[in-house]
């Protein structure tokens, strides 16, 4: 009997040939894909606007450094940043923010300033697999041109995540409800974990927020963000799919004195 | 007479550099004659081998060359990102901030409390940045550079370690390699056969690049179509503890 069952399977293991492994290494490679996307998974975000890289720091990195520390965020959505513009000594301001604090910097160009260039940015502890930045549309009464920059992230678990960083215009509720469509039509899309930061310059109840955002979960209260005793809420981090995210916990971070924007900075939970 | 010998002894050097580089898939291919206006720079820093690059936090020798090179885009292979817990160390956006450059990480794999992978550093900022996942240890990464008006170049990179990513990879590459890109890679030394093979069409140029230190075990490769020509490249060490620095010279055809 025994003999009749070795031959049995060894019947069956001739038949299997190095395609068969391949497929089945595929499937694995597949499933464990799928798997960490599906397991709940947490981050802890912050989105901060630094005021002309850092003109109340004299342009200095460091307190902007020592702050983010205490919190330890995964990723930051930046605004008002500078690349190499006069007004901030020509620096970079993220990139030297990304090696103090040891995570990937990416700037995202809104316009030319000078010689240099103004937008936005993201720092991220784990690398980027994907960077892009898009402009926003500039409707009648727009001051200045916009842009959102969007990054995807891949963690050690395998998860995957979008975050972007947005800065509208300081213009009129009209033109950021075109502006926030468009982010929209830019974020909105699969089923990807996704985070969006950034400076609204609307307060909850315009139509901006209160229409433009509703399809996202709005990650932070209605606290006031600006500005250094915060009186006005503008700024918001918002998650993705609206039922898959949670948060865990949500702060404004007050009086921080380097900016006129306190830093808000919350704790979420994908599910 | 010494001088005479020495010039000659140049002369067969500089031949036989040039002639190493141009490993065409037209060994009868007539070359222009080297136009350096369309001449880009790139500095690949590697050790060659399945280590780090970096063993302590020193990266002064090679952030000054970068600082003063006038390198488009400068590599650091396995410039491995560690993840402590009082820091992380990010030797590529360490380097980037004291050089004035823009940082760009390849991440093949995370391995314990590291990130392994390549930096990029080029001297601008970007609007878009695509990083493929090719398998296990494998990543494709493309960045658009801007080398001056009359030159655009998507700078591209790939580490090969086994045959199976280089399955993988050589699909993704064929699929995205356009006259625009220009790929410097690394492979290990026992599948560069696997390489030249994979890119045989005409349309292709590979150029395999060997370093003269005996204990490397990865060869450096680049990969372009016929647009572009590898034509110079030195190897100089950084300090003394194995790290090579490459200057590569590549025409746009």
């Amino acid at each position: 009997m025994g003999i009749i069952t070795q031959s049995y399977q060894t019947v069956h293991v001739m038949k299997y040939k190095p395609i068969h492994l391949l497929v089945l290494l595929g499937f694995l490679f597949l499933a464990g894909q799928s798997l960490a996307q599906h397991t709940p998974f947490r981050l802890k975000v912050m989105s901060f606007n630094v005021r002309m890289s850092g003109e109340l720091t004299l342009y200095s990195v460091t307190p902007f450094a020592d702050l983010i520390r205490q919190y330890n965020p995964d990723m930051i959505a930046l605004q008002e940043i500078d690349y190499k513009v006069a007004r901030s000594n020509n620096k970079d301001f993220v990139t030297e923010l990304g090696a103090a604090l040891g995570m990937f910097p990416v700037f995202g160009k809104a316009i030319s300033s000078g010689s240099g260039e103004y937008g936005v940015a993201v720092l991220s502890k784990y690398p980027f697999t994907s960077i892009r930045t898009e402009l926003l549309p500039k409707p009648d009464g727009t001051k200045e041109q916009r842009a959102v920059l969007i990054t995807e992230i891949q963690f050690p678990s395998g998860q995957n995540l979008r975050f972007a960083s947005t800065h509208l215009d300081h213009s009129s509720d009209a033109v950021r409800s075109v502006m926030a469509n468009a982010v929209n039509a830019y974020l909105l899309k699969g089923d990807m974990p996704t985070v969006l930061g950034g400076d609204f310059n609307a307060k909850p109840d315009e139509s901006t927020i209160a229409t433009g955002m509703q399809q996202w979960n709005r990650i932070c209260t209605d606290d006031p963000t600006y500005p250094n005793s915060p009186t006005s809420k503008i700024d918001y981090l918002f998650g993705y799919p609206k039922t898959g995210c949670r948060t865990v916990s949500y702060q404004v971070i007050r009086q921080t004195n380097i900016s006129d924007h306190c830093p808000i900075v919350a704790e979420i939970e994908f599910q | 007479m010494r001088q005479k010998r020495s010039s000659l002894l140049f002369l067969a050097l500089s031949l036989t550099m040039y002639i190493s580089c141009n490993k065409s898939n037209d060994p009868a291919e007539q070359l222009p004659e080297w136009n350096k206006n369309r001449t880009i720079t790139i500095q690949f820093y590697s050790r060659l081998t399945k280590e780090s690059l970096f063993k302590t936090a020193d990266y002064s020798q090679a952030m000054n060359q970068i600082r003063s090179g006038n390198q488009q885009v400068a590599v650091f292979h396995r410039a491995d990102v560690i993840y402590e817990t009082a820091v992380t160390v990010n030797p590529t956006v360490s380097v980037a901030s004291e050089a004035g450059k823009v940082p760009f990480f390849v991440c093949n794999r995370y391995s314990g409390n590291r990130a392994e992978g390549s930096g990029i550093l080029i001297g601008h900022t970007v609007a878009r940045m695509e990083a493929i996942p090719v398998s296990t240890g494998c990543t494709w990464f493309l960045v658009p550079t801007r080398v001056n008006t009359a030159i655009a170049m998507n700078f591209a990179t790939i580490s090969f370690e086994n045959e199976s990513q280089m399955t993988s990879g050589a699909e993704i590459i064929r699929k995205n390699l356009t006259d625009e890109t220009v790929l410097v890679g690394v492979v290990d030394k026992t599948h560069k056969d696997k390489l030249t093979s994979e890119f045989a069409a005409k349309s292709y140029r590979v150029s395999l690049i060997e370093s003269t230190n005996s204990q490397a075990s990865q060869s450096l490769f680049v990969l372009t179509t016929q647009k572009w020509v590898v034509r110079e490249h030195t190897e100089t060490p950084i300090g003394t503890d194995g790290i090579l620095s490459f200057n590569l010279q590549i025409e746009a055809l």
